[in-house]
């Protein structure tokens, strides 16, 4: 059956390159948009990131500290363009995080399941009630959660039913990309120069210079959460999908932002630097730990703003019981976040925390191994590629650049 | 894109191991190197692609970013440096051909390659052309 499956998708759907993710090389499943404006799976970036210290974008290396959110725009989006490729994502995905225990976000769930009972089913939707009826068996111990930000979904099913008469075939009508897909939230116009903040939700670039308050923080006005991060670059791969698909509103769209963008004092946002201050100042080759009096909690991140490592206070929720556990950092803990976990976990705003100790405890004998190699590394210094390696003739060799 | 292999390791019983892969790369045209078709191997981790493969040739070969073990040096294949997960198979191919002609000397790796290199042109040309000359093609 599975191979049939196959045969299906790559028959039915071509799957361009820019929405392959360059990690995996698969369909990009529960997309995020790093600040560079590069995009990858929720695993792929998750994996790719540095539990010591900044990461690096997969694509262009850019510095990033914070995991942003899924972009539930762009998700959906290609959810309803390759269904079946995207349906077999969900499946591996959901295999391979069940096998690790450990879940990403069930967006699907969430926003499916009311949507399922009172529209009128076409070809996507019913696949989608399979999905999500099956997703929620896989994760029975999930009670539904309403407090989702964003309720893109049903907006695009309303669009769906209001355009059913416009085309004649359900299919087609159920994989065309429509206009209100890809609305910015603030202005509720085409989007232009869609830039995604860490959130997850989509913006036109202007409409974010102008959501920028005084300290040049980004508040997003779906979630109320301000981005930690200053401001991100354009995401290409979303805006070459608004120029194919709307060429003509794309560019008029486009040209009349940047007339206003010349007259405006914001025009020169693009200088802003991008990440906090945290980790840029010490961005050197030497881990943080090592740094004398440095408070980083290895491989724990934030559950509300993604930034990982934790540096300083951590808050560890005491009952929360998934594996991976919830964290917060200072900042996030006295804002009183309400952001659910990074992970699908079952928190509440009731659960207690406690303030986590710095990690030497934390380390298991997976991460020694891990630990160790930066940490020769960085005795060896940045002339040596390998840690492992000790050649009769490279000291001396070494000694005679230095 | 002439010269260039790279298949996974298959092992007496046919089984495929796609940890690890062996490649050849063949020296540029108009360099020293020409006329050599280099192997290397490549081995894949479990952290692939959030960390690169470890490339080596064989050991002892000839090249100033080359370790005694064979393992190359070189700034795209360190995670802390240039290491992408975008880099392809392909990429690091050509990446590594192009280094066989511009070593760098600032980051050596083995002492004879290094040292002759700075100190003795001459002698280090004679060795890289006799280098290719033990790597014919593979007919």
């Amino acid at each position: 059956m599975e191979d049939s499956m196959v045969k299906d998708v790559e028959l039915e759907e071509e799957i361009p390159d820019k929405f392959l993710c360059c990690v995996c090389l698969e369909l990009l499943y529960k997309p995020i948009v790093l600040s560079c404006g590069h995009l990858s799976c929720f695993w792929c970036v998750h994996k790719s990131m540095n539990g010591l210290r900044e990461s690096h974008c997969p694509i262009c290396r850019d510095p990033y500290v914070h995991f942003p959110s899924v972009c539930q725009k762009l998700h959906f989006l290609l959810k309803k363009i390759y269904p079946l490729a995207h349906k077999k994502r969900e499946e591996q995905v959901l295999k391979e995080e069940q096998e690790q225990d450990c879940f990403s976000p069930q967006i699907d769930v969430v926003l499916d399941e009311p949507k399922a009972k009172d529209q009128s089913v076409n070809v996507s939707d019913e696949q989608k009630v399979e999905e999500c009826s099956s997703a929620a068996k896989l994760l029975s111990s999930s009670p539904s959660r309403c407090d989702s930000p964003s309720n893109e979904e049903p907006k695009d099913a309303e669009t769906l039913s209001v355009h059913e008469t416009d085309l004649p075939k359900n299919n087609k009508v159920s994989k065309q990309i429509l206009k209100d897909d890809l609305l910015c939230s603030a202005c509720e116009k085409l989007l232009v120069r869609p830039v995604v903040l860490n959130c997850g939700h989509v913006y036109c670039e202007g409409c974010v210079v102008d959501m920028a308050d005084e300290s040049e923080m980004i508040k997003c006005q779906e979630c109320h959460v301000c981005d930690p991060r200053g401001f991100p670059k354009v995401c290409l791969v979303l805006e070459k999908l608004l120029e194919e698909n709307f060429p003509e509103e794309y560019n008029s769209r486009k040209s009349g932002i940047q007339k206003t963008l010349a007259h405006s004092s914001k025009g020169n946002f693009q200088s802003y630097q991008k990440e906090g201050p945290s980790l840029s100042d010490n961005n050197n080759d030497l881990p943080w730990w090592a740094t004398l009096g440095s408070n980083v909690h290895i491989g724990a991140g934030c559950d509300s703003c993604g930034v990982y490592p934790i540096i300083g206070d951590r808050y560890r929720c005491k009952d929360c019981k998934e594996k991976i556990g919830y964290d917060l950092c200072k900042e996030c803990y006295e804002s009183s976040s309400k952001v659910p976990g990074r992970f699908n976990q079952q928190h509440t705003p009731d659960h207690k925390f406690e303030r986590a100790r710095v990690p030497q405890l934390m380390i298991n004998s997976n991460s020694i191994g891990f630990l160790l190699g930066p940490m020769v590394n960085a005795d060896v210094g940045a002339g040596s590629d390998e840690s492992e390696e000790e050649p009769t003739g490279s000291n001396e060799s070494s000694s005679n650049t230095e | 894109m002439f010269g260039f292999v790279a298949k996974p390791e298959t092992g007496p019983d046919g089984a495929v191991n796609l940890m690890v892969w062996h490649c050849t790369i063949p020296g540029k045209a108009g360099t020293d190197w020409e006329g050599g078709f280099f192997p290397l191997t490549m081995h894949f981790s479990e952290d692939y692609p959030s960390k690169p493969p470890k490339c080596k040739f064989p050991q002892g070969f000839f090249h100033p970013n080359v370790y005694p073990s064979g393992t190359v040096c070189l700034s795209i294949l360190n995670e802390d440096y240039g290491w992408r997960p975008a880099i392809t198979v392909k990429q690091i191919l050509v990446g590594i051909q192009d280094l066989l002609d511009t070593p760098n000397p600032a980051d050596p790796a083995q002492t004879d390659g290094y040292h002759l290199f700075i100190q003795d042109p001459v002698e280090y040309k004679k060795r890289v052309k006799l280098q290719s000359k033990q790597y014919p093609p593979n007919v």
